[in-house]
C-alpha cells in the first residue's frame, strides 16, 4: 500500500511539471498575449509595452549592421510603412549582445536612425530577454500586437529578400487591424541576418 | 559592400564571354582541340564564397534527356549556406534557369543537411566548407546542338554576419559527338555523384534501411508532440539528427532523440502558429532522417506523409484537469489513511 501512495505522488508531481514546463519552441504565436517588456530607447528613457495599451504596436527586431535590416532603413520600408499608419505605435528593437560585434552605441544608432528617417523609438534588448521572450530570429522580424495586447501577425516585413518590398505584410496587417479584422496572413517565415544574440 | 545597393553583384560573374575568352586563350596556348574545362563554369567569387556551374558532361547529349548539373559552392572557413528550410534565420539558393529555353523543369536539390549553432541558441540547417546542390530537370537537346546554360543566382552566404548575393552564372558545353558515345567529365562527374550521394532517399532505396513511422500525440498545451521512429532492417547511427520541411501551420520545436535496441525515437515538440484558427485535423509532415551508415556508407533518408493531428486541449482546460486530478489524489489518499486508521467493524 505505501508503494501505491508513493506512486499517486510520482504521478501528481509529472502532472504539475508538464504543465508547468512546456517544451521551448521559439516564436510566439498569434491570439497569445505578447511578453511584457520594459527598455531603454536611446536616451535612456525607459519604454515599456503597456504604455501603448489601446493603440496596435509594431515590434521591428532592427541590426543597422545587418545588410537586410539596412536595406531597409535605406529604402525607408520601415518608416513609410509606420507613416501610413498614424493609429499604430512603431518600435525599434536591437537585441543585439553588447559584446557583439554588430553593437551599435546609442550616438552611432542616432546618427543611423537620422540618416534614414527614422522617428520611431528604438529600444535597448542587451540582455536579450525580450527577444528570446518573442522567439526573434532575424533582423528584421516583426511582431504586431494588437490594440488588447494580442500578437495579431508574427513575422517577415514584406514578401521576401527577393521581392523588391513587394506585399508588405506588416502594411496589410495594419490595415486590417484598422477596420476590425484579423491580419491574413497573419504568419510568415522572418528572413534577414540572425539576431546577435 | 558598401553602400548595400540591392544585391551586391559579385566580382567575377561568370559569362559565356568570359568562358569563351578563357577557352579562346587555352586554344591560343595550347592549341586543343576542345575548350578546356568546359563541364564547368566560370566561378563567381566573392570574399565570403565561390559558385559556378558544373555538369557531369563534358559535351551537350545529343537527345532529349535528364539534367547532370550541379550547382557547386566553395565556401570561406566559417561561413554557410543553406539547405530547403534555413532554419531560423536565412534562405536556400535560388536558382533560375529560364533564360535557357532548352532546360525544362529545373529545381534545386538538398543533400544532407547540417544543423549549424548560432549564438544567442538560434539554429540554422545548410552547409560550411563545400556543397554541390545537384539541379534536376530536362535537356531537350539535339544532334549538333551545344549547351549554352545561363543561370541567375540569388543566394545568402552567413557566419556571424550574412550577406546577399545575386550573380549571373553560365556554362558553355559544346554539342556531342554524334559518332561518340555520351562523354562524362570524370571530375565534374565525381564531384556531382559525391554530393548526389548525400541527398535524402526513401527507405526502399537503401538495403537494411530502417522502417519510419510518423504519429502526433498530445503534449502539454499549448503543444503537441511528433514522435517519429525509425526501426528495424540492419543500421548504426553515429550522430543521427531529423529535420522538417517548413510547415505552414506549425512551429517545430528542436527534437529530442532517445536511442534503443529496436531503434531511433524523436519525440519533436510542435505548436501552431496562430492560435486563433482552429488547427487542420491532419498535417503533411516532410522529414528527413541524417546520420544512418549502411553497409555502403553514410546515409540520410526521407519521407512524407498526411498525419492526423490529436484533438487540442486549450491551456485552461488542462490547468482545471490538474487541479481536479490533484484534488481527487488528495482526497483519495486521505480517505485511504483513514479507513486504516478505522478498527475494521466486520473482523
Amino acid at each position: 500500500m505505501k508503494a501505491q501512495s508513493s506512486s499517486m505522488s510520482v504521478l501528481v508531481l509529472t502532472t504539475l511539471f508538464a504543465v508547468a514546463c512546456g517544451p521551448a519552441v521559439a516564436d510566439v504565436a498569434v491570439g497569445t498575449a505578447a511578453p511584457a517588456f520594459s527598455l531603454k530607447n536611446l536616451d535612456g528613457k525607459t519604454v515599456s509595452l503597456a504604455d501603448f495599451r489601446g493603440k496596435p504596436v509594431v515590434l521591428e527586431w532592427i541590426n543597422p549592421n545587418c545588410p537586410f535590416s539596412r536595406r531597409h532603413s535605406e529604402a525607408k520600408t520601415m518608416a513609410s510603412t509606420a507613416g501610413k499608419h498614424p493609429e499604430a505605435v512603431w518600435l525599434g528593437i536591437n537585441s543585439t549582445n553588447g559584446g557583439s560585434g554588430d553593437f551599435v552605441a546609442p550616438e552611432q544608432h542616432r546618427a543611423f536612425n537620422a540618416k534614414n528617417g527614422i522617428g520611431y523609438d528604438v529600444l535597448y534588448d542587451t540582455s536579450g530577454e525580450t527577444g528570446r521572450a518573442y522567439g526573434a530570429n532575424t533582423t528584421p522580424h516583426m511582431i504586431v500586437v494588437d490594440k488588447n495586447g494580442m500578437v495579431a501577425y508574427n513575422g517577415a516585413i514584406d514578401e521576401g529578400a527577393m521581392s523588391g518590398g513587394k506585399g508588405n505584410y506588416v502594411d496589410a496587417a495594419l490595415t486590417a487591424l484598422s477596420v476590425g479584422k484579423s491580419p491574413d496572413p497573419s504568419t510568415t517565415k522572418p528572413y534577414g541576418c540572425s539576431v546577435k544574440y | 559592400m558598401e553602400p548595400w545597393s540591392l544585391y551586391p553583384k559579385s566580382r567575377a560573374c561568370g559569362s559565356i564571354h568570359h568562358a569563351a575568352t578563357v577557352a579562346a586563350i587555352a586554344l591560343s596556348l595550347f592549341a586543343l582541340p576542345e575548350p578546356l574545362a568546359a563541364a564547368t563554369g566560370a566561378w563567381s567569387t566573392t570574399p565570403e564564397a565561390k559558385v559556378r556551374l558544373i555538369s557531369g558532361w563534358s559535351a551537350a547529349p545529343a537527345s532529349e534527356t535528364d539534367l547532370d548539373l550541379g550547382l557547386d559552392f566553395e565556401l570561406a572557413p566559417g561561413w554557410h549556406v543553406y539547405w530547403k528550410n534555413s532554419g531560423d534565420a536565412g534562405y536556400a539558393p535560388k536558382l533560375d534557369l529560364s533564360a535557357t529555353p532548352e532546360v525544362t523543369g529545373s529545381k534545386l536539390l538538398f543533400p544532407a543537411p547540417h544543423r549549424l549553432d548560432l549564438p544567442g541558441g538560434l539554429v540554422s540547417f545548410g552547409y560550411e566548407n563545400a556543397v554541390v546542390y545537384p539541379i534536376a530537370g530536362r535537356w531537350h537537346g539535339a544532334p549538333g546542338k551545344a549547351l549554352h546554360l545561363r543561370a541567375r543566382l540569388e543566394y545568402l552566404v552567413c557566419a556571424d554576419e550574412c550577406v546577399p548575393y545575386a550573380a549571373e552564372l553560365a556554362l558553355l558545353l559544346p554539342a556531342a559527338d554524334p559518332e561518340a558515345n555520351a562523354a562524362l567529365d570524370p571530375e565534374s562527374s565525381e564531384r556531382l555523384a559525391r554530393f548526389r550521394r548525400q541527398l535524402p532517399v526513401d527507405s526502399s532505396e537503401v538495403a537494411g534501411a530502417p522502417a519510419v513511422a510518423v504519429h502526433a500525440e498530445a503534449g502539454a498545451p499549448p503543444f503537441s508532440v511528433l514522435v517519429l521512429v525509425a526501426e528495424g532492417g540492419k543500421f548504426s547511427a553515429a550522430s543521427p539528427d531529423l529535420f522538417f520541411e517548413t510547415h505552414p501551420f506549425f512551429a517545430l520545436g528542436k527534437p529530442e532523440l532517445s536511442i534503443g535496441a529496436s531503434g531511433l525515437r524523436f519525440r519533436v515538440p510542435f505548436r501552431p502558429f496562430d492560435e486563433t484558427k482552429s488547427p487542420p485535423a491532419t498535417a503533411e509532415i516532410a522529414w528527413t532522417i541524417t546520420g544512418l551508415e549502411g553497409q555502403d556508407g553514410p546515409y540520410a533518408l526521407t519521407g512524407r506523409g498526411t498525419i492526423p493531428l490529436p484533438a487540442r486541449q486549450s491551456s485552461r482546460r488542462t490547468t482545471w484537469v490538474a487541479a481536479l486530478s490533484l484534488l481527487i489524489t488528495a482526497a483519495a489518499l486521505a480517505f485511504w489513511r483513514r479507513r486504516r486508521r478505522s478498527p475494521n467493524p466486520h473482523p
